[in-house]
């Protein structure tokens, strides 16, 4: 069995290509998760990821990652890169992903041997509406099927999940 | 983060962009152009969003209006479900129970606790105690650094124990709610609140011995709800003015006076007599701090020894005081709920019929209103949220004003940095939220 993996995706799936991290987690629920493997939705606020670890030293994120790349492009963070994001603020009150999970490191011992990476999707249109870009729609496809290769290796796949409610969907 | 600045012998304009208030994807944020010693403008491009809420909810069923408005921001999440509610229950003619009353109070004491935890620790305290982040302020303040982060963690099991999960509550219905925790699940969250109180009378301490500029104050009109009972909450029927007015909260929109701007995206707020107003913890605490019992008016006496001020600067003290009252208060509510008769679920049954409702709530950042109007067959065919940071962005275009001038008449050649701070540190004690914001990660 593949050890247990959590996945995280964080977004505002009210702002277009926010959306991706989401997107991802309700991707890879519809399709059915490889044994080991849990993914939820993180909305918009990282500190709660508390409340839903339970224990897994992979925990695997994905978000909207700007560094000026083409839309639909995938960057790969690891751990320390992840940390390293010089970014403290997130929106308006609220923190960034990385200073979020700076400050949760900080002050949790259990989550120092937890291995973080992050997919960061390049977004193309970050504007109020519902539903993805072409090119980021087929970034979160192509991350799903990345995550369930990697987090499958020698795992069985489970039946497909039960379709999310539409407002979870966020494709 | 951008400082244009033209040096310009005689006259030296330059402006001022204050980061992270208001930026939104697009849109140019808040920023003070100063001119010799005075405040030319303030343009604040900020889109908070109202008008969008309309768009994103027209035509849709009244039992989808939660789940949608639930989405817009993490931490105002809980202030805009029980708000929606009441708004929706009131067109629908429904009256809730007594323990979904109460269940509703926990859900926003919960929320409170969240929102005024992070704001007061990780985005205020460090400007005050001189570090740029909340974790720079651990190398020296590593106990309260702590504490902060198991703080909000307990406002935020409260919202998941009522809301049922941790992100999207989907146990806060119209008319209920689905499934209703359990004794023991409040007995933990009752301890949970008990333990919290020391360490944050500590915190309270510790902001006491704290100096607080005197830059931004000015005369204030305050605007809060009154409270239902004669006790300091949360809820109520009726809108007061610290001018001594008082309206039903149908009138709101008599009360509050929109208006566009040309520089913003979003909508300001005036009170009809054309004053701007202010909202929120501050405005609270001046109205009916009096009614604070126990620590929290230990708090209140401990940091405003000389009654509540009108500078915006101590909306982070008010915020600390109320923290010390969710915390009681919430002890209060959870003893309330469990001398009621177990239940599994709770719901007042009702009919769908064409109707219009207003539901106003005392959440983190001020009043918040939500109105809508409902077809016959429940669909929404207009709404209305007026967020308390559209109410307080006319007033924080005056405090900035006055900010800036007071800083630069007391230090000419005020360095940039500093001016820069000051004027990041008024905004920030609005505590504003700018709705629908993105969170994307930024690599610089």
């Amino acid at each position: 069995l593949s050890p247990p993996v959590l996945v995280v995706g964080f977004g505002n799936a009210l702002c277009g290509d926010d959306g991706a991290g989401p997107a991802v987690a309700a991707l890879l629920r519809r399709q059915g998760l490889p044994r080991g493997l849990r993914a939820v939705d993180g909305g918009t606020d990282a500190l709660r990821l508390l409340s839903y670890w339970e224990g897994e030293e992979d925990v695997w994120l994905v978000d909207a990652l700007v560094r000026g790349a083409a839309p639909g492009t995938v960057h790969h963070l690891g751990r320390d890169e992840l940390l390293r994001v010089d970014q403290a603020h997130g929106s308006a009150h609220e923190l960034s992903l990385p200073e979020n999970l700076r400050w949760l490191v900080l002050c949790d011992p259990r989550l120092a041997r937890v291995r973080f990476r992050l997919w960061g999707v390049e977004p193309d249109r970050l504007d109020r509406r519902e539903g993805l870009s072409p090119g980021v729609r087929a970034a979160v496809e192509r991350v799903a099927a990345e995550i369930r290769r990697l987090a499958a290796e020698g795992g069985e796949t489970t039946a497909p999940a039960k379709p999310l409610a539409s407002a979870e969907t966020a494709e | 983060v951008t400082v244009h600045a033209d040096h310009a012998e005689a006259t030296r304009p330059r402006t001022v962009t204050i980061p992270h208030v208001g930026r939104i994807e697009g849109h140019g944020g808040i920023s003070v152009r100063i001119v010799g010693d005075s405040v030319r403008e303030v343009d604040m491009d900020v889109f908070e969003g109202s008008r969008y809420y309309e768009a994103l909810l027209k035509g849709r069923s009244f039992l989808d209006v939660q789940g949608i408005i639930s989405r817009i921001c993490a931490i105002c999440s809980a202030g805009h479900t029980v708000a929606a509610l009441d708004a929706l229950e009131r067109a629908l003619g429904i009256e809730v129970t007594e323990r979904v009353h109460h269940l509703r109070g926990l859900l926003v004491l919960g929320s409170t606790v969240e929102s005024h935890a992070l704001h007061v620790f990780a985005l205020a305290l460090p400007d005050f105690l001189g570090f740029d982040s909340v974790i720079a302020m651990s190398a020296r303040y590593p106990e309260q650094v702590g504490f902060a982060l198991r703080l909000k963690q307990l406002g935020n099991h409260i919202q998941e124990l009522v809301g049922g999960r941790a992100i999207h509550p989907i146990n806060t219905l119209v008319g209920g709610f689905g499934r209703l925790p359990s004794p023991d699940d409040l007995r933990r969250v009752r301890d949970g609140l008990l333990e919290a109180l020391p360490p944050l009378m500590g915190c309270v301490e510790l902001a006491a011995g704290l100096a607080v500029p005197g830059w931004p104050e000015r005369k204030a009109v305050h605007v809060a709800l009154e409270p239902y009972e004669e006790a300091y909450r949360f809820r109520g029927r009726f809108l007061c003015t610290s001018r001594g007015a008082r309206y039903p909260v149908e009138a709101y929109r008599d009360v509050v006076r929109e208006f566009t701007v040309e520089h913003s995206h979003a909508k300001h707020a005036a009170l009809l007599s054309g004053e701007t107003y202010r909202v929120g913890a501050l405005a609270r605490l001046a109205l009916w701090g009096h009614f604070l019992t126990g620590r929290g008016r230990e708090a209140r006496e401990r940091l405003f020894p000389l009654g509540v001020s009108d500078n915006v600067l101590f909306n982070n003290w008010a915020q600390l005081v109320e923290l010390v009252h969710c915390l009681e208060r919430g002890v209060e509510v959870c003893d309330l709920l469990l001398e009621l008769p177990p239940a599994e679920r709770e719901m007042t049954p009702y009919e769908v019929h064409a109707g219009r409702g207003v539901g106003a709530l005392e959440v983190p950042r001020g009043t918040l209103f939500h109105e809508y109007e409902l077809d016959e067959a429940g669909r929404v065919v207009s709404a209305n949220v007026i967020t308390p940071t559209a109410q307080n962005l006319a007033h924080l275009e005056g405090d900035l004003r006055q900010a800036a001038e007071r800083m630069i008449q007391a230090e000419r050649d005020i360095p940039e940095p500093r001016l820069k701070l000051g004027l990041e540190m008024v905004a920030r004690a609005y505590d504003p939220c700018v709705s629908c914001s993105v969170h994307v990660v930024r690599e610089r």
